[in-house]
């Protein structure tokens, strides 16, 4: 092994155990789909609003950590999800704000909060799993059958658990919260990974 | 010759420019007085659409005696009150008082893990129920249970029985001695079974291998031997190969008790959810392999929402029994997850990439690299049309396979173009030659992510399945359209004096 690879194996390592730690210590940070956090639904009666309108009012009454959603079709129901209970001035002043701009009666009775707990990260990856598994172990046996030898499948295995930890690192320690577009582009990286190592193999073999 | 294969060329690049302006731009055409795209539009997967937000709390009466955990001021007045009351009660009996406090501090303990087992037995139940991008989360201290789900035909129906507890019993009909439960079943499925004359489906639950001892135990102690005076019950009897409709066996087995009361007081076992009494009957025969069979109906009589209660029914039984009663607190249709910026933001990022590879193709081979790009342009529309004339549904993760289908199409371009660049002099049996090994070579790239796709395209989960179909149609049109089209790519590199 030369020097250039020992510094990358020892930085990977350094790495895949600063995100075991960092999990382990702080968990993942979850976006607000996926996050613990209270729900405030509210219907505006009479009266029908544009969505852009309310996450403009959301954004001037909770500043961050907030997410709003239509709820149902007729455009006068919607949906604040924000990360910490809101005070008693942050649901006067989204009430005050919401009759300033439709003229609406609304008070802060009228608010229905609830706290919403977060989605299990078991929930969100479980479907994969098998999936992933049964078509790694199939491309496994393909390379044996290809390259006829332990090889290629060991250099492939390493190469997705090489990109697979590094994008995890992005949320364990870079702390990226870990949201809707997260498993899709694990996915990719998983999918893109394979498609560039076969490339590359092939190439390889051609060479030998 | 060279004016000829211009000409080719020219053609080749104003074809794929139309393909390009049907499929980003559509086929537009006057439909009373307002215009219509002939392209069909693309089918959007739950997180792009919106879902089902559901939130189910404990029932008020399993509050009382369980939800002690929560935090709530209302809770605990009331559980003051609650032991308030009892004291009062118990006076005359302090020993039942000190049992009931007892009881109540233990069932404390389980409620949380009560909240967790029942959101775990949701979210089996959902599994069961293939139910796909669903998501179910559980306040532990106040038992909320929020369950998130796709919109579809099957929506109302699977959330009617959610939160139904689900307590599957054969018991004896005589003693109410419980003969099986839950914990015996291994699997419920609904299926088909066909006779040259009719199709019924059959709810067969199949039991694991303590259940199927005891069920044979029981087939056997509950079996009644058919003579003439108690034909109509055997008829109406359940065993594994042959059994009536649920409801008419009951109302059958209702009035042949009143006939021949001297054989169905023998041994009849009662099958029941939720103590409510599905069917009361006795076995023809000794059944070993540890399935009961129950007709559900004809198939031809049963609309789509039965055969959807039926399958509930299905996850019903094969899952555990609710510890908690529940009741649905809120239902409502929630827009996407996803936000539009968040889907713009991808689809700029996947253009920008394509960019680069392009820029990087153009660059290395020069005008070939550019005739290469316009084949890959070519190709991306050929792809999102055939997406939407597939009906394939289109996720987040969907959005991302189209760019690794466009990254296949660039690795058969930069193969091709290693191969054929700045050799001007080649013969038609070398081009023929060199064309073969990179379709071969090609091939073989594609084999490990045509296993993913495969994979992910036989799963339910809308995200995967999504992926997977985008990606095979991606690789199978990556096969042929560039098959096709590399053919005019190399003519410029034949030899016309060497022509072989």
């Amino acid at each position: 092994m030369n020097k250039k690879k020992k510094i990358a194996l020892i930085t990977f390592l350094i790495i895949f155990v600063a995100d075991i730690i960092i999990t382990g210590i702080f968990g993942i940070r979850a976006d607000m789909n996926y996050g613990a956090g209270y729900t405030i639904r509210f219907q505006l009666s009479n009266t029908t609003f544009d969505i852009n309108d309310i996450k403009s009012i959301a954004k001037e009454v909770f500043k961050k950590d907030y997410v709003v959603k239509n709820v149902e079709f007729f455009n006068d129901n919607a949906l604040i999800k924000v990360k910490d209970d809101p005070t008693g001035e942050q649901r006067s002043e989204l009430c005050s704000k919401l009759n300033e701009k439709y003229s609406s009666s609304l008070t802060t009775d009228d608010l229905q909060i609830n706290y919403e707990a977060n989605v299990k990260f078991r929930t969100i990856v479980e479907p994969y799993i098998i999936p992933v598994g049964v078509s790694t172990i199939l491309i496994l046996v393909y390379f044996a059958i290809r390259f006829k030898g332990a090889k290629e499948m060991a250099g492939y295995i390493k190469s997705i658990v090489v990109v697979e930890v590094l994008f995890y690192s992005l949320y364990a320690i870079c702390r990226v919260k870990f949201s809707q577009l997260t498993i899709p582009i694990a996915l990719s990286l998983y999918a893109l990974t394979t498609l560039i190592y076969t490339a590359k193999s092939e190439s390889l073999n051609d060479k030998a | 010759m060279k004016i000829q294969r211009k000409l080719n060329t020219i053609l080749v690049i104003l074809l794929i420019v139309l393909v390009s302006l049907i499929s980003f731009g559509g086929i537009y055409y006057k439909n009373k007085n307002a215009m219509d795209n002939r392209v069909p539009n693309y089918i959007l997967g739950a997180d792009l659409t919106g879902y089902r937000r559901v939130v189910i709390s404990p029932s008020e009466t399993t509050d009382s005696t369980t939800d002690e955990n929560s935090t709530d001021e209302n809770t605990v007045s009331s559980d003051e009150e609650n032991t308030a009351d009892s004291q009062n009660n118990s006076v005359d009996d302090g020993n039942n008082t000190v049992a009931n406090e007892t009881e109540t501090e233990n069932e404390k303990d389980d409620t949380k893990s009560n909240y967790l087992k029942t959101a775990e037995i949701i979210r089996k139940r959902l599994k069961t129920l293939d139910v796909e991008n669903f998501t179910v989360s559980c306040n532990e201290d106040t038992g909320k249970i929020e369950i998130d789900l796709p919109e579809d035909d099957r929506t109302d129906i699977i959330l009617s029985d959610l939160t139904e507890i689900g307590k599957f019993e054969i018991t004896d009909a005589d003693t109410e001695e419980v003969l099986m439960d839950n914990s015996d079943v291994r699997s419920a499925k609904l299926t088909e079974e066909t006779s040259s004359y009719y199709t019924t489906e059959v709810l067969n639950v199949n039991f694991n291998v303590k259940g199927t001892n005891k069920f044979k135990n029981i087939t056997e102690k509950y079996q009644n031997t058919v003579t003439n005076d108690t034909s109509n019950e055997t008829e109406n009897s359940t065993d594994n190969s042959t059994s009536e409709n649920t409801e008419e066996t009951s109302e059958s087995n209702e009035n042949t008790t009143d006939s021949s009361k001297s054989t169905s007081s023998n041994s009849k076992v009662k099958i029941s959810i939720d103590d409510s009494e599905i069917l009361s009957t006795y076995f023809s025969e000794i059944v070993e392999n540890g399935t009961l069979s129950l007709n559900i109906g004809y198939k031809s009589s049963m609309t789509d929402e039965q055969i959807y209660s039926a399958q509930n029914l299905c996850a019903i039984i094969e899952n555990d029994p609710l510890p908690i009663e529940y009741t649905v607190e809120e239902n409502a249709y929630i827009a996407p997850e996803t936000d539009e910026n968040e889907m713009y933001a991808i689809i700029y990022i996947e253009i920008a990439i394509a960019l680069a590879l392009a820029l990087y193709m153009i660059a290395k081979y020069r005008i070939k690299g550019v005739m290469q790009t316009i084949i890959n342009i070519g190709y991306v529309a050929v792809l999102l049309l055939v997406i939407r004339l597939a009906n394939v549904y289109i996720s987040t993760s969907g959005i991302l396979a189209i760019l690794i289908s466009y990254v296949t199409s660039y690795i058969f371009g930069y193969i091709l173009l290693k191969n054929i660049y700045k050799k001007d002099d080649l013969t038609k049996k070398e081009i023929a030659k060199m064309l073969k090994y990179v379709y071969r070579k090609y091939s073989l790239i594609l084999i490990p992510i045509l296993i993913i796709s495969i994979v992910s395209s036989l799963t339910k989960w809308i995200s995967l399945y999504s992926f997977g179909m985008i990606l095979f149609w991606g690789i199978i049109i990556s096969l042929i359209y560039n098959i096709l089209l590399s053919k005019f790519l190399v003519k410029s590199n034949i030899n016309e004096e060497n022509k072989v």
